[in-house]
């Protein structure tokens, strides 16, 4: 096994993993509440558009020619305005690493701890964060083909437990959603998966071949965690119905306490948690990982890990109040997250591959092939 | 080396902070909730808690003259203060993962039951496992005070009651929170909770006294299902019409039907499965609901002298349990219609069937509701006849005119 | 209480890197890692002195905000 590459089954992983991520946790309720009974339909759009940019950022990585997202920004654009988009990426990549701390300690402390302070449920869960980003994107990787099977086996076990609790009656009637609801509740549950996979361009280009293989395991990948959201919101509709599942901050966590099969097996909300916390940590790695290697790409640092610990506590101290209190995470992640993504994951890009197209197609071209990115 | 020296000091300060030492909650620091009475007196909440009194119940040490639970009381403005007082008054930290039972007074349920219910699931401490129960005419704190026989912890025994009783006997109807929570929400449905009342109210029904008798002089009975309405109870349905209610929302498992003999004396089928579909029909643009019972019932108790060999007999007697079914499912609806609340989810089905309609109806459910035309069709198989054909009284009959 | 805590974390920090930046990295590295250590330091004092301070989200929210008010939920029926 080659050192420094990434095999294309924990490609096909890290994919699946970032994508169930925070949306596993929180999005259903959302979704639910915004298409009602209808959200399933929604997961299947955002699953097609998710495949779509699955795609489409599978052909554009293979531009980069084995640099980075920052560096390909620095390398097509020039000093400043390179700098200036890679800029606006790093503080993407903060926000996105904060406001996910924030998450996995708001969690904790209303569903599980809750007289932690949350200081400490973070700065613990940041370790394993900060440990992993310096160990590098290959353990990331290995570690995210352990923890893949860990995910799968409580996933599998949760689902079907949840079996005897469920009432077909509430996915009726279908289709009664709107079209702007089904098309919010999909841009939404896009914004938590798809529209963030663009971070895998800061290592994918680097550390995997590009090939059939690479691009297979991001197409296998985007269904495999859209499938399991899917189903995680199809069994919100059934076992907790359209109407509660709105109100509750966390379904899935409800959904692990009204398991009980037989008045036996109850009360394993506790051992569920872990699903979220596996989910969580790939995601926030990723974007951890994003933040030090683009900062240190942008000043231009030999080594990336000099900067993890300082950057690691500034994440560290504004998760503790980056969201002010819950109503404002709602809002934020209804209103102004999608479109902040989607600035950044389809709109950059699409601008980054027309100058690129621009660039080149004044040279003899040789990778003139590439060019269908932009176009669809 | 510096580096591992450091590592090992972080994991020994993990290791602290892992433990969950913030929140450790010791067993024997614990008290542990098992039924929460709330009762509104003028303007204030009365709260109950019983609680499980460890001493009382320890298996070894097991001291008789204790009561098996502590109630503890207090009067509050507001539900979340009152639960917070509650530390005040017990020595231990209340423990509420283990509730059974939520009694609510009908002072209370009458004014309104959403604010209770909206703690009840904000506070993640509840797991909304427990079952709801409504006293009728009294208070909570009353139903909380009596001692039971035959389980050690009364909530632990009204739960068991509830959830044995809604599976063999019909009148009763268990809610959790979930469902009850979806009921209120719902448009098209308003929840039901089912009552309890106390029979013999004896002045020693608080101490372990009550249960030195074999027939407890003081005894909790569950009673039948109330109506509410927007968060509101508004009516009781008696047992019959309780019975017309559980067979609506198919909820009837196994119960006992008594219908009338040929001479006005009793015949007692045991019903050993029932389904109930509801369907909604359009009929000239107005909808419609079909209700469609199919029981399977058992011969159980037979103080006639009745031949069951005779051609037609079995089949005249599923006719009158399908007439008696039906007329318990149309007083309960006439019940309900008489005071505007849809507690049978008619609404939802006419949604799930005909979302287009129900846009039309939904703003004034209430009223339609009460024009909503209703067909009942009900279908009896009497499965076994017990294991004798011909009725023992009869048979002992026809044998002594033999002699 | 706190700022002695991140006295301690940021000596930790200092304890565990230094000594490799001081022995492989350049000035550049070594500047970039004080640099950011001491922002740390300066922004959570700020904020366990209970002094506000600003939050991102609001600097993203003040571009997005009218974006969604305007063409999303008025014009997309978003809501």
């Amino acid at each position: 096994m080659n050192k420094n590459s990434i095999t294309h089954q924990q490609f096909t992983k890290i994919v699946a993993l970032d994508i169930i991520g925070v949306s596993i946790l929180s999005v259903p309720s959302i979704v639910i509440d915004i298409a009602k009974q209808d959200a399933w339909i929604a997961a299947l759009l955002a699953s097609f558009f998710g495949l779509l940019l699955a795609g489409l950022l599978y052909l554009f990585g293979r531009l980069f020619t084995g640099q980075t997202l920052i560096q390909f920004c620095q390398h097509l654009l020039g000093k400043y305005l390179g700098n200036g988009i890679a800029l606006l990426y790093i503080f993407f990549f903060f926000i996105g690493s904060t406001t996910l701390l924030w998450d996995i300690g708001q969690f904790t402390t209303s569903s599980v701890l809750t007289d932690t302070p949350r200081l400490v449920i973070n700065f613990t869960y940041l370790i394993i964060v900060i440990a992993s980003v310096r160990l590098g994107v290959v353990t990331i990787a290995r570690s995210a083909e352990i923890l893949f099977l860990v995910f799968l086996g409580i996933y599998v076990v949760f689902s079907i437990l949840i079996l005897p609790q469920i009432h077909l009656e509430n996915i009726q009637p279908v289709l009664e959603a709107t079209t702007p609801a089904l098309g919010q509740a999909a841009f939404i549950l896009l914004s938590f998966t798809s529209l963030t996979l663009f971070r895998l361009l800061m290592f994918y280009p680097q550390h995997v071949p590009p090939g059939r293989a690479t691009a297979r395991a991001f197409l296998v990948g985007t269904l495999i965690g859209n499938g399991v959201l899917l189903v995680i919101i199809v069994l919100s509709i059934l076992a907790l119905g359209t109407q509660l599942s709105p109100l509750l901050a966390y379904a899935g966590h409800t959904l692990a306490r009204v398991i009980s099969v037989g008045q036996f097996i109850e009360r394993i909300e506790g051992t569920m948690t872990t699903l979220w916390y596996i989910s969580m940590l790939i995601r926030i790695t990723l974007y951890f990982h994003c933040l030090v290697v683009g900062f240190a790409q942008v000043v231009r640092l030999s080594d990336f890990r000099v900067v993890t610990l300082p950057l690691g506590m500034i994440v560290l101290l504004f998760s503790l109040f980056i969201y002010p209190d819950f109503d404002y995470a709602a809002k934020w992640n209804r209103e102004v997250w999608p479109l902040y993504a989607f600035t950044h994951g389809v709109l950059f890009p699409l601008l980054l591959a027309i100058v690129y197209w621009f660039r080149n197609s004044s040279l003899p071209a040789a990778e003139q092939k590439e060019s269908p990115s932009q176009t669809s | 080396m510096k580096k591992t020296k450091i590592v090992l000091l972080l994991i020994v300060i993990l290791t602290v902070a892992l433990t969950g030492c913030w929140n450790r909650r010791e067993l024997n620091d614990l008290a542990i909730v098992v039924g929460i009475g709330i009762d509104k007196k003028d303007s204030h909440y009365v709260f109950t808690v019983q609680v499980i009194n460890q001493i009382a119940i320890q298996s070894q040490t097991k001291v008789e003259s204790r009561a098996p639970v502590v109630t503890y009381r207090i009067e509050t403005d507001t539900i979340f203060e009152g639960i917070r007082r509650l530390t005040t008054v017990s020595p231990r930290k209340l423990f509420f993962a283990h509730l059974r039972l939520v009694v609510l007074g009908e002072v209370l349920a009458r004014q309104g039951i959403e604010e209770v219910v909206d703690f009840l699931v904000r506070d993640h401490e509840f797991r909304g496992d427990f079952f709801f129960i409504v006293a009728r005419e009294t208070t909570a704190a009353e139903v909380l005070e009596i001692i039971t026989p035959a389980e050690l912890i009364p909530s632990v025994s009204f739960y068991r009651t509830l959830s044995t009783s809604a599976r063999f006997w019909a009148p009763t109807h268990s809610v959790q929170l979930a469902p009850l929570v979806t009921d209120l929400l719902t448009p098209g449905k308003n929840p039901v909770i089912t009552g309890l009342v106390v029979v013999g109210n004896s002045p020693s029904k608080d101490s372990t006294q009550n249960v030195q008798k074999s027939a407890p002089p003081t005894q909790v009975l569950l009673f039948s299902i109330g109506l509410f309405h927007n968060g509101r109870l508004v009516a009781w349905l008696n047992e019959g019409e309780s019975k017309g209610y559980n067979y609506i929302v198919n909820k009837i498992s196994s119960s006992v039907a008594p219908i009338d003999g040929p001479d006005g004396q009793n015949i007692i089928l045991e019903i050993s499965n029932s389904t109930t579909k509801l369907r909604s029909q359009n009929q000239d643009g107005r909808p419609m609901i079909m209700i469609e019972v199919n029981t399977e019932a058992n011969l159980g108790e037979i103080n006639v002298p009745i031949d069951l060999k005779r051609p037609g007999a079995l089949s005249d007697l599923e006719r009158s349990l399908e007439n008696k079914i039906s007329s318990y499912i149309f007083e309960a609806i006439a019940k309900a219609k008489s005071y505007q609340t849809d507690v049978f989810g008619f609404g939802g089905v006419i949604h799930r069937a005909d979302p287009q309609t129900w846009k039309r109806l939904q703003p004034n459910w209430d009223q339609e509701f009460v024009n909503l035309p209703v067909e009942i069709v009900a279908r009896v198989k009497i499965k076994k006849s017990g294991d004798i054909v011909t009725p023992l009284r009869e048979a002992i009959q026809k044998s002594k005119r033999a002699q | 209480m706190m700022i002695f805590g991140i006295m301690v974390v940021a000596a930790l920090i200092v304890a565990y890197d230094l000594p490799d930046i001081r022995k492989k990295g350049t000035r550049k590295e070594l500047a970039f890692f004080t640099g950011l250590l001491a922002i740390a330091c300066v922004l959570s004092a700020i904020y366990f002195l209970g002094l506000q301070l600003a939050n991102p989200l609001d600097w993203i929210a003040f571009i997005y905000q009218p974006l969604f008010d305007h063409l999303l939920r008025d014009k997309a029926g978003f809501k």
